[in-house]
């Protein structure tokens, strides 16, 4: 940390600025046309960025609508396009592209010592698909909305909204082939590009967890894709595939939809995970504790996603034995996870421990996706979910997990590899209050509303009893709480660009590759080829290992 | 492999072509004996053993490194993972008894409460019956 | 040694040129042939969400299914699976001469492959046509004639049959049109070195077609034919 305040105030030396990825070409066509992966990651954090805003403005809205128990903001059906609004556009161009999108495409090649991505116009294509989906959704929200909620159950999504189903459908089945080619990318890289002595067991957790996302991005949004061209047509094409009118049955849509979508909900957490890995042991000094068991964790709960679809579907006319299987098997995924979150605390134990900004954000992750974790658990329990099932109960638990856990950790890596992607430090002092604040803000927002779905009042409502009022008029005042605490880092990051001090190669004095080279890097990332002859994260030996 | 085997190993090809053919003959043929529910099997049978021929001679997978074996297997066993789960709802919801044994029926909310002589006598009865019937339908819905 | 095909290491005579980011040739083929197969991976289980939907409709509506089946001509089926299984052949052909540096071979293959493929959606386009005909094309609210029981799984069925087997013959135009693009290189005795890469590639996805076919045939003209009664599963 000493080291990092030196860098801070010394002034910086008048050298001439050596070639890297930033200052190699200037041009708008050097951008667009890129196959720089660490440009890719940059236009990356440029569109996620746009609609982050954008989502968030429609929670905006309709958290302020939610202050009171009558409509008097907005009405119904603007309500119901608002909610489907952000939940399209966090998860698909946001949660499930964030992560692996900006800090994966920057990092995964760096850290595993290569030039670029195994197909580096495929990762330009991925880009190109990931907005071309965006802009469809755009035209939707201008054009008038979509109201099925980010679901699309069928029979509602393919016979009677009559909203924009049809283009919303495209720009998601677009954005899916952008998430398949972006796994794609990751495996095979992971797979063939690694550098000499650059084993499975040295590559850090962020290249592991990444791997588990891609073996789900690749495995389970095929099926997604599948999904929704089915219910394109029977929309566009009026072929009956889940229509009731014709012996077709919604839950068979229902099932389909969450192989994919339960397993996504893992393609978000899981980079999370990597970067949280990052963050615990370079804070801390220390070797993560018990490290092929996290790397290992990931792939587990990468397989584990895949069979536990069915809790989404208890209260739908699942078999209920079909529901216990799924119940057991939705507890298992508590394990692996368990594992990730005892193993990071025992990584800080007894460690060199700075509480820098990405850090703050990492402890941050640490408490909230334990909570977010362990009512999870709460709705995989058969009996109880048939309670809270479509209560803000549910919302409150993948708020928790989503956003204290994966908005969390992106930010804390975005603030943690802000100095080699951009060469420049973030003002610490800012960085640390708006941590704080997100903090405070996020648990105003979702802690009352645990105990709102704990009271029945169940989702996806405007209007609401008077009796849950004080609760809901907490939760909107954490949302602007939380609006404005997301605005800050946005607006000193991007003033950092220009005033921020200049970065040194390694400023957290951290170990890997990507803090062994220059910030920010040449444009192959490396002068030659490194050499790996050093395990993960050798800080000195963990204490706990030292016992035995 | 050395360069001498360059130009053999054509032959397994048109071996390979050769079992496909059969299978395919061997399929529709098998398809219009009555066999009941085995007509699907044989047919997924024969389908697998021609997938398996194509997949490790036409596309080398037989030659191929470890990494390609996992990917295929990878493909199957997660295929499966989604029929068998998604056919495990299907097949088990049949099982659940739609209405609970007779010795396992609650007592219904009149049994419990049964009307006052007075309620009886205000509304009559034949009133009090009809009410009866109609909280028995109910709980049959239930 | 011939007893199974195996390909011949490519013997490159010379290099070809490797891309940047790849350290060696080897690493690049490496990487793009793992590439294909995470690729069909991705494929699977696309056709796999279809072939889920037909295995739980065809689990509740057996009999529905049964006769839906045998409206399909069977022999049209038949003489189509023989010819893209004969594709499958010419392409693997084609492979091969692509190892052993035959560049002209390839090119006559890959045409041989397009053609049988035209073939097949010829083929694909009539059966498509006469299903119009007799009025059992369940799409865009056209008149559906059916004298049987179950309309309704009926018109699943149908549906059904035009979904996967019009993403099948959509892939199968793909790979023609990517098959196309490599004969010019061919006949320019491109692949004199055994620079196969390309081909090997797109013959991993002309393959992959065939196999979903192999399962599509049986799934939707054949299981049913000999059925009289519920299948008592």
């Amino acid at each position: 940390m000493s080291a990092v305040l030196e860098h801070e105030t010394a002034p910086a030396p008048i050298v001439r600025e050596p070639k890297n990825y930033l200052n190699v070409a200037w041009t708008v066509r050097s951008w667009l046309l890129t196959v720089d992966h660490k440009r890719i990651g940059l236009l990356y954090l440029a569109g996620i960025t746009f609609f982050f805003l954008l989502g968030g403005a429609a929670a905006g809205i309709f958290r302020l609508e939610l202050m009171t128990p009558q409509s008097d903001l907005v009405e119904s059906e603007t309500y119901n396009k608002l909610f489907t609004l952000h939940g399209i556009i966090m998860i698909f161009f946001f949660l499930v592209p964030g992560i692996p999108g900006v800090l994966g495409n920057f990092l995964i090649p760096i850290m595993i010592g290569a030039r670029d991505m195994a197909f580096p116009k495929l990762n330009l294509m991925s880009w190109y698909l990931f907005m071309i989906g965006g802009i469809f959704t755009l035209y939707v929200t201008v054009a008038g909305g979509v109201d099925t909620g980010w679901t699309f159950y069928t029979p509602y999504s393919s016979t009677y909204s009559n909203t924009y189903v049809m283009a919303t459908a495209v720009g998601i089945f677009i954005t899916g082939f952008s998430s398949i080619l972006t796994g794609l990318n990751f495996i095979v890289t992971v797979h063939k590009m690694r550098c000499p002595g650059m084993t499975w067991f040295r590559l850090p957790l962020f290249v592991w967890s990444n791997y588990a996302t891609a073996l789900i991005m690749v495995l389970g949004t095929p099926v997604l894709a599948i999904t929704i061209l089915l219910v394109a047509l029977e929309r566009g094409l009026k072929i009956g595939i889940f229509d009731p009118r014709l012996g077709g049955d919604p839950v068979l849509f229902q099932h389909l939809f969450w192989f994919y979508s339960h397993p996504a909900v893992y393609i978000m957490v899981l980079p999370a995970m990597g970067v949280i890995s990052e963050l615990v042991a370079a804070f801390s000094r220390n070797r993560v504790f018990g490290y092929k068991l996290v790397a290992f964790a990931s792939l587990a709960i990468a397989v584990l996603g895949f069979l536990v679809w069915g809790h989404h579907m208890f209260v739908s006319g699942q078999s209920l034995y079909a529901g216990m299987v799924f119940s057991v098997l939705s507890m298992l995924i508590a394990i692996p996870s368990a594992i990730k979150v005892f193993n990071w605390t025992l990584t800080l134990w007894r460690g060199e421990v700075t509480f820098n900004t990405p850090l703050l954000y990492a402890m941050g992750f640490l408490g909230l996706f334990t909570i977010g974790g362990l009512t999870g658990l709460f709705l995989a329990t058969l009996g109880i979910d048939v309670h809270v099932h479509d209560t803000y109960f549910v919302v409150a638990h993948f708020h928790y997990v989503m956003v204290g856990g994966t908005v969390m950790a992106y930010l804390g890596g975005i603030h943690y590899w802000w100095p080699k992607m951009t060469g420049k430090m973030y003002p610490e002092g800012w960085a640390r209050f708006s941590a704080v604040l997100v903090f405070v803000g996020f648990n105003l927002t979702f802690f009352p509303q645990f105990i709102l779905g704990y009271l029945g009042m169940p989702r996806r409502y405007h209007v609401y009893d008077e009796g849950f009022q004080v609760l809901n008029v907490m939760s909107t005042a954490g949302a602007s709480i939380l609006g404005i605490a997301y605005l800050f880092p946005i607006t000193y990051l991007i003033w950092s660009l220009k005033y921020g001090a200049k970065a040194p190669a390694n400023p957290w004095n951290a170990v890997g590759l990507e803090w062994m080279t220059s910030s920010p890097p040449p444009t192959e990332n490396f002068i030659e080829t490194p050499v790996v002859d050093f395990e993960a994260y050798e800080y000195h030996r963990h204490p706990a290992e030292r016992h035995g | 492999m050395s360069n001498a085997d360059e130009h053999t190993g054509l032959g397994a090809y048109f071996l390979v072509y050769g079992a496909l053919m059969v299978g395919l003959l061997a399929t529709v043929a098998v398809s219009y004996v009555p066999l009941g529910s085995w007509n699907l099997v044989v047919a997924l049978a024969i389908a697998f053993t021609k997938a398996i021929l194509v997949v490790l001679i036409f596309m080398h997978v037989l030659n191929s490194p470890r990494l390609t074996w996992i990917a295929v297997s990878a493909g199957v066993i997660w295929l499966a993972i989604m029929l068998s789960l998604m056919m495990a709802d299907y097949m088990t919801r049949s099982w659940l008894p739609t209405r609970a044994p007779a010795d396992m029926a609650l007592p219904s909310y009149r049994e419990l409460v049964p009307l006052s002589d007075q309620a009886i006598q205000a509304h009559g009865h034949g009133a009090g019956e009809a009410s009866q019937d109609k909280e028995a339908a109910h709980d049959s819905e239930e | 040694m011939s007893t199974t095909a195996t390909l011949p290491s490519a013997t490159a005579k010379r290099t070809p040129v490797v891309a940047h980011h790849f350290d060696d040739w080897d690493q690049q083929y490496d990487a793009c042939v793992l590439g294909m197969w995470t690729f069909l991976v991705t494929e699977v289980m696309f056709f796999g969400g279809a072939i889920g939907v037909y295995m739980i409709y065809r689990w509740q509506y057996p009999m529905a299914f049964a006769h839906a089946s045998n409206e399909l001509d069977v022999w049209l089926g038949t003489f189509n699976t023989f010819i893209l299984l004969t594709s499958s052949l010419t392409v693997a052909l084609g492979v091969r001469y692509a190892h052993t540096g035959e560049s002209r071979k390839v090119g006559w293959m890959l045409i041989g492959t397009i053609f049988l493929g035209a073939i097949f959606l010829g083929i694909k386009a009539y059966e498509y046509y006469t299903k119009f005909h007799h009025n059992i094309a369940p799409l865009l609210d056209l008149p559906f004639d059916w004298g049987g029981a179950d309309p309704g799984p009926t018109k699943i069925f149908f549906g059904l049959y035009f979904g996967m087997t019009g993403i099948h013959a959509l892939h199968m135009i793909i790979g023609v049109v990517l098959m196309a693009m490599f004969i010019p290189a061919a006949f320019r005795n491109e692949y004199r070195d055994g620079n196969s890469l390309g081909v090997e590639v797109i013959g991993l996805y002309w393959h992959f077609v065939d196999l979903v076919w192999i399962f599509l045939f049986p799934l939707l003209y054949l299981v049913d034919r000999a059925i009289t009664a519920p299948p008592a599963l």
